[in-house]
């Protein structure tokens, strides 16, 4: 196993008396896809957040490349080469494809005049690099494209940046089969490309079609990491519905499951 | 389009009717400048019917010169709407731009108009600091503002600002002059010189860019790395200082400063915004429109003046304006 690029440590998170994340560790390597599965509220988003900079975690410590990294705002985990594609956050309607791509890092002439010509070039380049062949013109907003093509813009997005870790939360969510099929091969692309790819998702079937590893968070916690040739669906549902938790100060007891 | 072939679904009394306000409410969506121009031209010549006098080039000169601080005035505006945000403190920053300027103007105009910008620099500044970091909501930080700088000014009028109620000479030409035979008023050539500075900076700048994305979805502009606070900083700081420029022309304009200087433009000032078509909901809009915006305020008003239409009247058209408009814009948005 290649050491992991990106790695978290006995991070925790409590959001009033919710504790969301509990001692979690979480690694992902390059060149591989990390699904990070769970139920409903078990802290996926939460972890990545605490990734992204948006709600720092309590404790626990983040490692990039084998060294500690401080992440106090997403610019700072753009800095380190780290994209994250939100679900439903990813793009403003009103510009478009190519403005997106770009959007809080211009590309500027002679300190004022975006560069359009060369940022038109850059995002195309990308699009086309993805294999990304839907989109009829990167000039129009991103208002008209579908939830597949928009997807396919934020992952865009996302790699055009020479980034090293992608994370993507929910990317099929909202698609339908067709338009999942094409954002999965995405995924794959980039992870063969060498990128480490974070992938969260509720689509078991999807995840192992594209996931070499499964990550299972129950609860705020860690209860199980798999390779993919290695285990089934089942033993990954057992795993999110019934995997076996610390005791974390302050509850009461596992709540029934096991 | 798949949208023509839906008017049966309409719950309207009349679909053909409906039909016809939709395809002129399209129409307007995707050239609305045509159609303001056309209005403008509109208004021009009704005018003119009312009044042959004023298809004269001092006729044309007075309404320009009208249009030229509502134009700065609502430049501020546009930029802070297509944010979602707004400055209602404007008109009161102008205000005390021009008790600045009419404060230092007998050491010369320079120290006239740098004491005026500063009053916009900092009242922006606030404004900026509030609604950006602070994260108030725009209406409320302004609203606010407006209410403390009137107080403040109101007890300095009496104290600090006692006798200087006198704009400097250069002033006064800049806001009221003209020059090329008395054809071009110099405030016009300022506010000109703003607009292609502001049509620059919306539509070919990163600042710009990034205004239009904040305004369409805040979330996920800072999620990309748009830095918010900087940018609304920025942008209500220059509002600001578009404030303090439009109070400096209008106190030379008068000649004379008092508190009720500026205050009949707010409403004014956000009405060419709107009806240049920048929505208040943000993400939308463009500084030409505001333009052309306006100017056809600026002739609505000779229009009114003509017909012996008093101040407090034209108020209330500019009020019904806004909501018509907003109403308008509103449905025209559902439609598409
Ligand atoms: N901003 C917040 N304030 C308070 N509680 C929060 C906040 N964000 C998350 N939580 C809580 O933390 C827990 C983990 O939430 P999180 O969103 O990480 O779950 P998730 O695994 O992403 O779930 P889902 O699959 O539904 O997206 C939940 O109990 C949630 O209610
Ligand atoms: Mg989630």
């Amino acid at each position: 196993m290649t050491e992991p690029i990106l790695r978290c440590e006995g991070v925790s998170k409590h959001f009033g008396a919710v504790q969301a994340l509990y001692k979690v560790d979480f690694e992902v390597a390059s060149g591989e896809v990390m699904a990070l599965v769970g139920d409903n509220g078990a802290g996926k988003s939460t972890l990545i957040k605490g990734i992204a900079g948006i709600y720092p975690f309590d404790e626990g410590q983040i490692l990039f490349d084998g060294s500690r990294v401080r992440i106090h705002s997403p610019r700072d985990t753009a800095a380190l080469g780290i994209e994250i594609v939100y679900q439903d956050l990813a793009l403003a309607d009103n510009l478009d494809v190519v403005a997106n791509m770009f959007l809080g890092r211009e590309r500027v002439a002679n300190g004022v005049v975006l560069d359009e010509a060369s940022m038109e070039s850059s995002a195309r380049e990308t699009l086309d690099s993805l294999a990304v062949t839907t989109l009829r013109s990167v000039r129009q907003t991103v208002a008209g494209l579908s939830g597949g093509q928009r997807q396919s813009v934020a992952v865009a997005k996302a790699v055009m940046w020479n980034s090293k870790v992608v994370i993507l939360d929910e990317p099929t969510a909202a698609l339908g089969v067709a338009q999942t099929r094409q954002v999965l091969d995405l995924v794959r692309r980039l992870a063969d490309r060498g990128l480490a790819v974070v992938i969260i998702s509720h689509n078991l079937h999807d995840i192992f079609e594209v996931a070499d590893r499964i990550t299972v968070l129950r609860l705020g916690q860690r209860v199980a990491v798999f390779r993919r040739e290695e285990t089934t669906q089942q033993e990954v549902v057992h795993a999110i519905t019934a995997g076996t938790l610390n005791v974390v100060p302050g509850m009461q007891k596992d709540e029934g499951y096991a | 389009m798949s949208v023509d072939a839906t008017p049966a679904l309409d719950a309207g009394p009349d679909p053909e009717q409906q039909t016809a306000l939709r395809r002129s409410g399209r129409y307007l969506a995707t050239h609305p400048h045509w159609v303001l121009v056309f209005v403008l031209i509109v208004l021009i010549l009704i005018t003119g019917m009312i009044e042959p006098n004023y298809l004269s080039v001092s006729g044309l000169r007075n309404s320009a010169l009208f249009a030229a601080p509502i134009g700065i005035l609502a430049a501020g505006q546009t930029i802070l709407m297509l944010t979602a945000g707004i400055d209602l403190s404007i008109a009161m920053i102008a205000t005390g731009a021009a008790y600045f300027a009419a404060n230092q103007s007998p050491n010369g105009p320079v120290l006239a108009i740098v004491g005026a910008l500063v009053v916009g620099i900092v009242a922006g500044a606030l404004n900026g600091v509030g609604v950006g970091v602070f994260q108030v909501n725009p209406l409320i930080m302004t609203l606010a503002m407006s209410g403390i700088l009137l107080g403040l000014f109101t007890e300095w009028a009496q104290t600090i600002f006692a006798g200087s109620t006198r704009m400097n000479d250069f002033i006064r030409t800049l806001g009221g002059g003209s020059f090329f035979g008395g054809r071009i008023p110099w405030a016009v050539v300022v506010w000109a010189t703003l607009s292609l500075l502001v049509v620059y900076l919306l539509r070919r700048s990163g600042f710009g860019r990034n205004l239009y994305a904040l305004g369409d979805n805040t979330v996920a502009s800072r999620l990309s790395g748009v830095r918010s606070w900087q940018v609304l900083l920025a942008a209500y700081t220059i509002a600001g200082v578009f404030g303090a420029i439009a109070g400096i022309l209008l106190g030379g304009r008068v000649g004379a400063v008092d508190l009720q200087l500026a205050g009949v433009f707010l409403l004014p000032s956000v009405a060419a915004a709107v009806i240049g078509g920048t929505s208040i909901f943000g993400g939308v809009g463009t500084y030409t429109g505001t333009i052309l915006g306006a100017l056809i305020l600026a002739v609505l008003n000779s229009m009114l003046n003509f017909l012996g239409v008093g101040t407090a009247v034209q108020q209330m058209l500019y009020g019904s304006i806004i909501i018509g408009l907003s109403w308008l814009y509103t449905r025209i948005a559902a439609t598409q």
